[in-house]
């Protein structure tokens, strides 16, 4: 089977899947940005930024592994690592500390809240809008998009065909939304200031929240309607869990921008793809309003299975929900039986395996074989 | 008065072997009998607990306040 042959297979596994109809067999989605160990054990996380072409190379080795080859996900590679973080990072108007340099050698790279944001911009936000706010806040912790390395675009188009001949499915990542305004907001203040503000000025805070949507909604929309073609756009959401926040403030601050964004999604026919850490028990109900198969849940493993399939298992397309930490330090007979008891719990459809939130970097081998075993019925 | 509960937060599994060698350290150091070791965060659970050799994992912050108020006798 060519490569092409083996990607539509995988594709259409994967469309299968979020659209809550039965694929071929549950599709397996584990990519990790550490798997390059498995072939030289002294490779460190510094060396993604030392010298990325030969982690990559290595990567690409790791997922032509036998047992490993039967994921559907494929690996990313291709980009300068240090500019993708620090734009990363500058979302919540953070910088990003980096391995080798500002960590250890085997240290995973950290997001370093710089809080540039006063208790007094709420009202320039007010008067002059949140598109200036960003870029005075991008001034003044430093971050200049033009100075980043530019992306080696000969570089990345290799590597993009070195995946293509993987044969992986182009549907396991999705074009990037613009973070809930809670959360940028939250980056932007400090979530320590930013948690008081909620309090002190309940009313300032809801304000600039309305506006924040109202801009980079329309913005993200639009991108995703001028980008390539896409079956689904990603939003990251990590510290509004029902465990962290009220339904109150849930309600007010933070679900109208989900609102706003799988509704307008929903008019162009892309799904949300809603990575949500933390626990959301209580919070899963707000998504039944959407219609059926208009998102994929993918939590961190704090969100218990048994609740997502309860609330929203007629509803959407469930990613997960492995315990990256088991992956990390159980055996593979536990990470076996931890993939096993998902699969009992989500039944034929509606479901992709993963490890919740993502691969983490000391993943073991073993641990993530067992879990590719357990979904193919080894 | 010594610590009679420790609470140590994880975000990154690359910081278990740290919070290993953290409680090996109160146990080296003839601490640890007189301490319980709670751990939460993302990426933590009962394997991780079992891993770092822990005493409890808390899922959440009124979980901790909870388990904490029934160790101490607090009501």
């Amino acid at each position: 089977m060519t490569p092409q042959e083996m990607t539509e297979i995988r594709d259409k596994r994967m469309i299968a899947a979020i659209n809550m109809e039965k694929p071929d067999r549950i599709p397996i989605s584990l990519s990790g940005q550490g798997f390059f160990k498995w072939i030289d054990p002294t490779a460190v996380i510094a060396d993604m930024f030392r010298r990325p072409k030969y982690i990559d190379e290595i990567t690409l080795q790791a997922y032509k592994l036998p047992i490993i080859e039967e994921m559907d996900s494929g690996p990313m590679i291709g980009f300068t690592s240090e500019a993708f973080l620090q734009s990363f990072a500058a979302m919540y108007f953070a910088k990003m500390k980096i391995p080798g340099r500002d960590l250890p050698e085997d240290a995973i790279w950290n997001i370093d809240e710089q809080g540039p944001m006063t208790e007094e911009d709420y009202d320039t936000v007010i008067d002059k809008g949140w598109a200036y706010m960003t870029e005075e806040l991008y001034r003044r912790i430093g971050y200049d998009p033009a100075s980043l390395p530019p992306p080696d675009t000969e570089y990345m188009e290799a590597m993009n065909k070195k995946v293509a001949e993987l044969g992986k499915s182009r549907y396991t990542m999705g074009a990037l939304l613009p973070l809930p305004s809670f959360e940028v907001l939250s980056g932007a203040r400090k979530l320590p200031n930013f948690f008081k503000d909620l309090r002190r000025m309940p009313e300032k805070v809801a304000a600039v929240i309305d506006i924040m949507n109202e801009e980079t909604i329309s913005r993200g929309v639009k991108a995703i309607k001028e980008g390539p073609p896409a079956v689904f756009a990603t939003i990251g959401g990590t510290r509004a869990g029902s465990d962290f926040i009220s339904p109150k403030v849930y309600e007010r601050y933070y679900h109208p921008f989900f609102k706003k964004t799988i509704t307008a999604l929903n008019e162009i026919n892309v799904k949300t793809w809603l990575h949500n850490d933390s626990d959301w028990s209580g919070f899963l109900h707000y998504f039944t309003e959407f219609p059926k198969k208009s998102c994929i849940f993918d939590p961190d493993h704090l969100t218990p299975m048994e609740n997502l399939k309860k609330v929203l298992g007629d509803y959407m397309c469930i990613e997960g929900n492995i315990p990256p930490g088991l992956v990390a330090v159980g055996t593979p007979d536990e990470c076996y039986q931890a993939a096993r008891r998902l699969l009992d719990i989500m039944g034929d459809r509606g479901f992709i395996m993963s490890v919740g939130c993502s691969v983490p970097a000391n993943a073991k081998r073993e641990n993530i074989e067992a879990i590719i075993l357990a979904t193919l019925g080894k | 008065m010594p610590a009679i509960l420790l609470g140590i937060s994880c975000l990154l599994t690359t910081a278990f072997d740290n919070i290993k060698e953290c409680i090996q350290t109160l146990e080296r150091e003839g601490l640890r009998g007189d301490v319980k070791v709670l751990i939460g965060g993302g990426p933590v659970d009962e394997a991780t607990c079992k891993y770092m050799g822990a005493d409890h994992v808390c899922r959440n912050a009124q979980e901790t306040v909870e388990y904490s108020k029934k160790y101490m006798g607090v009501k």
